[in-house]
């Protein structure tokens, strides 16, 4: 492995920690747009009305461990077990399918009770800052599926394991928006 | 191109510090464990009391708090942004983009609250008063 190529692999996963920057400067205008319309709910159902705390705190938990196994797959690809990151990453798939098909499932009861995106400013704002994140999250997961499928007929090479790298910090960066989204949108809604 | 990966490609792109183990993964799981388990138990004590342990301004400053930390946890021990190996390049992108955060948030909470002062509570109010001081 040369020179030449970590020193453009540095750059590439800096790169891509960038763009996670601007990332979050995106949700950073929808978390912005929510706490103003928080409370527009035009007659309709309130947030407090509307989340159950218990399955946020169940969909945290999911994408949490999700994070989890998706830095053991970077160990064990530090080991070169291929069995190993695969392992993990189906690990990841797993709990982050589970995730997002909860949120859907809420997305879904949401709709069905008449508190779907047009019904108030509230909700419109709810579910762009949530659906954008859910949005984030699928895209994740079709991109470790395909990493998996690299893994398995390509092995651990320089590529493969750059693009473990960048995928894992993706990942990270969604468990931390998350985060940001359980407290203001789920605490806060159930408490105000 | 196949290249058997040396020692520690992370380390070397720049990914991690050298040595990176399981256990800053597992201490930075488990105080972001803790620090949503907390914030979440306070808001059930909360809504079980029916809204009577802990004020609505306390227990948002606290579910911030504890926030705020989780995060500070992941980037430390998930995105290696701490410690003296860490990139200082990524960490000063990651500055600027939570002052980014911090003044679109914290900007757009104060002009709209401010907005909504000024708006005397209700759209129809500035136009009762216009006609009422004869302005039209």
């Amino acid at each position: 492995m040369n020179h030449e190529h970590i020193e453009s692999d540095s750059r590439t996963v800096f790169g891509f920690f960038t763009y996670l920057m601007t990332d979050i400067v995106l949700f950073a205008a929808l978390f912005a747009t929510y706490a103003v319309l928080r409370a527009n709910t035009f007659g309709g159902p309130g947030s407090d009305e509307l989340f159950d705390l218990p399955f946020a705190l169940l969909e945290t938990l999911l994408l949490l461990f999700s994070s989890l196994a998706a830095a053991v797959s970077l160990l064990a690809a530090r080991k070169g077990s291929i069995v190993g990151v695969i392992i993990s990453l189906s690990a990841t798939f797993a709990l982050g399918g589970a995730f997002l098909l909860l949120e859907l499932s809420e997305f879904a009861k949401l709709v069905a009770m008449g508190a779907g995106p047009s019904r108030s400013a509230f909700l419109s704002s709810y579910f762009t800052l949530v659906g954008t994140h859910g949005l984030h999250i699928f895209i994740g997961l079709v991109w470790v599926a395909a990493l998996m499928a690299a893994v398995a007929v390509r092995g651990l090479t320089r590529s493969t394991m750059r693009r473990l790298a960048l995928f894992t910090l993706f990942w990270h960066f969604l468990d931390i928006i998350w985060i940001f989204i359980f407290t203001i949108v789920y605490l806060f809604g159930t408490v105000l | 191109m196949n290249h058997e990966p040396t020692k520690d490609y992370f380390a070397e792109v720049g990914f991690w510090p050298e040595g990176t183990g399981i256990r800053a993964y597992l201490v930075g799981f488990l105080l972001s464990l803790v620090f949503t388990l907390i914030p979440f138990t306070l808001v059930e004590i909360h809504l079980a009391s029916h809204h009577a342990s802990f004020s609505h301004e306390s227990l948002l400053v606290w579910a911030l708090v504890f926030a705020v930390l989780q995060f500070l946890t992941q980037a430390a021990f998930f995105l290696h942004l701490v410690g003296k190996h860490a990139s200082r390049e990524r960490r000063a992108i990651f500055l600027a983009a939570v002052g980014v955060v911090a003044i679109l948030m914290g900007g757009s909470l104060w002009i709209m609250n401010n907005l909504n002062d000024r708006m005397m509570g209700n759209p129809g109010a500035m136009t009762d008063y216009m006609q009422q001081e004869d302005a039209f």
